[in-house]
């Protein structure tokens, strides 16, 4: 009888404690601070008055780079380009800034570049690059400036700078953050950057591969989040709009031209276009992966394409996937390496570069896709994009702009370096 | 600050038992129990150790444990005890203290996310319970009680960009756990 009552005494305390389970409530809150840039506007008179060489500025936020002759051409995003004389690459100077307000891809062709204005092309001769004049405006070419906030400017005037303001939320966890801003622009992020080629009867900068333009004989492409544009600068100085082609993406973030193929890198895949037709590109392939940030670039027989984790592209994967292109319409994986964070790469011969993040630059003997041999690794830099070319590997970093000389695979060695301004 | 704080506290409250301890009969106590953990999210288990002083009616002691509710925590405390009754078998008790974040990874409440941090918070028990005697001065403790946990994990979701410092989203999640806690353990 006690045994009993001992064990229904245990049945009321278990039943107790599961009936009393179902009437706890965990909470959680999210507490989060954002920032919104409200903009600030000039009329279009006021800008266009301003594009020319002014006196050299800091480097504060570099985004795409272009490298032609002995001169770097790097963007300041949403301000302008930086000219850079490196006819020393032991000692790059920092020589002119070309205020260009909304400005973040850029195309050279002999000494005409071509840069985004916000929504318009302008076309500027750069003979003189400390005195460089506007030969073009070719407006509304580039009608979809993309915020990712939802942000949408005044289409009359011209974005020339931004007012950061700082706001925090408390909300209940579970549902998605909401970020209002009286219509401005919130800040998510913005990357971006350039590809080369070298057919043509001027030369033609080369650009990292991260570019969005990309000049092919005499042609300028450029892609914006879906579309690929294509521009007739036959007559240099007068790009002509010529077509739009949709490239069935939705988040297109590159593009970088080999022989008569253009490689379109998009967050979910790369597409191959041909351009025997040059007003008229024609998706010939394309490969598909995982979600994910993807510059790429090209040689004759494989594509290298580097996905990233921990960015708005949202991938989860860090690796570089080799693709065939025997086949160039149905490309065909041939290996994938892990790497840490990769972003642009370049490649030189049977040089392989890969910028990978916090690992810093890596270079690769790539003779064999399948045994790719590390050659050297330069830690200690945070590196974004490089590009290899004449045996200078010039690789835009966390803290500046770094030049190698790789001429000896077995020496490969810092020549110079450009501080970026921490502001 | 608030680790300093508490180990002050302790100290003060040890020399304290030790002041008292001089005055009155007293004796040391170990209470080792294992608990079942419940709530709204699941159910877990949690390990505590509590060692101290019984005087008189009372006990006065820190516990540790390991609380696998939800997060891993290592919760260290006071902890306080009446008994009453007759035979002095049944009791009431009362932990409060602070909460150790252990190796922790964001649940699926935080979908994205590049890094974190987790710290922890106050953690809190209140209950009764009832004595079983065994041998000597050892016996068999029941309780059931209320208890709180609190933890905050701060946590950064990276955007892409060319150069770094790139853009970080910052969020706090501030997570306060209300369990039922059921415990079994040996008293000596």
């Amino acid at each position: 009888m006690k045994k009993s009552t001992k064990i229904l005494k245990t049945l009321i305390v278990l039943f107790l404690f599961s009936l009393l389970n179902s009437c706890v409530k965990d909470t959680c809150r999210r507490i989060y601070t954002y920032s919104y840039y409200l903009p600030v506007y000039k009329t279009t008179a006021e800008v266009r008055a301003n594009i020319k060489s002014s006196t050299p500025q800091e480097i504060t936020n570099p985004g795409k780079i272009v490298l032609l002759g002995n001169y770097i051409f790097l963007n300041e995003v949403d301000k302008g380009i930086h000219i850079i004389d490196n006819r020393n690459p032991a000692s790059p100077q920092n020589v002119a800034f070309i205020n260009i307000p909304g400005n973040m891809d850029l195309a050279l062709k002999g000494n005409i570049l071509y840069a985004d204005l916000y929504t318009d092309m302008v076309t500027l001769d750069i003979s003189n690059p400390l005195n460089v004049l506007v030969k073009k405006y070719s407006e509304g070419v580039f009608p979809y400036r993309i915020y990712n906030s939802g942000f949408y400017g005044d289409s009359t005037k011209i974005i020339t700078d931004w007012v950061k303001r700082d706001t925090t939320v408390t909300q209940s966890c579970g549902g998605n953050p909401v970020y209002y801003s009286p219509n401005a622009y919130v800040d998510f992020s913005a990357v971006q950057s350039s590809g080369g080629n070298k057919n043509s009867s001027s030369p033609i900068g080369k650009g990292g591969s991260m570019a969005r333009f990309a000049i092919v004989n005499n042609r300028i492409y450029t892609v914006s989040n879906t579309d690929l544009n294509v521009f007739d600068i036959t007559a240099a100085t007068d790009p002509v709009f010529k077509n739009k082609v949709n490239v069935g993406s939705w988040s297109v973030e590159t593009i970088f031209p080999f022989r008569d193929k253009l490689f379109i890198g998009s967050q979910n895949g790369m597409f191959i276009y041909n351009i025997n037709n040059p007003d008229k590109p024609v998706s010939i392939g394309q490969f598909s992966h995982v979600q994910s940030c993807d510059p790429v670039i090209a040689d004759d027989n494989f594509a290298y394409v580097t996905l990233r984790s921990g960015s708005a592209c949202q991938g989860f994967s860090n690796q570089l996937e080799i693709l065939q292109l025997s086949n160039i319409t149905d490309p065909k994986l041939v290996k994938v390496y892990p790497f840490t964070n990769p972003h642009g790469l370049s490649k030189d011969g049977n040089l392989l570069f890969i910028c990978d993040g916090s690992d810093g630059l890596k270079i690769y003997n790539a003779a064999d896709v399948n045994n790719l041999k590390l050659i050297k690794q330069i830690s200690g830099v945070e590196t974004y994009d490089v590009i290899a070319y004449n045996h200078i590997a010039l690789v835009v970093a966390n803290d500046g702009l770094y030049q190698y000389d790789y001429a000896d695979v077995n020496n490969i060695h810092l020549i110079s370096k450009t501080g970026i301004s921490k502001k | 600050m608030r680790k300093r704080f508490f180990f002050i506290v302790i100290i003060s409250f040890l020399l304290s038992l030790s002041t008292s301890a001089q005055k009155r009969k007293v004796g040391f106590q170990s209470v080792n129990q294992f608990a079942i953990v419940g709530g709204e999210s699941r159910v877990n288990t949690a390990f505590q150790t509590v060692n101290g002083i019984k005087f008189s009616d009372c006990f006065f002691g820190i516990g540790v444990g390991i609380d696998y509710y939800k997060y891993q925590t290592l919760p260290l405390y006071f902890d306080g005890r009446w008994y009453f009754g007759e035979d002095k078998r049944g009791f009431i008790y009362g932990d409060v203290g602070y909460d150790f974040p252990m190796k922790n990874k964001p649940e699926k409440e935080i979908s994205y996310y590049s890094s974190y941090h987790f710290t922890g918070g106050l953690y809190s028990d209140l209950g009764i319970g009832y004595h079983v005697p065994l041998y000597k001065k050892s016996s068999l403790s029941f309780s059931l009680g209320y208890s709180s946990k609190e933890l905050k994990t701060k946590v950064g979701s990276a955007y892409q960009c060319l150069v770094a410092p790139c853009p970080v989203d910052y969020s706090t999640y501030e997570f306060s756990f209300n369990r039922m806690i059921l415990k079994a353990g040996l008293v000596f």
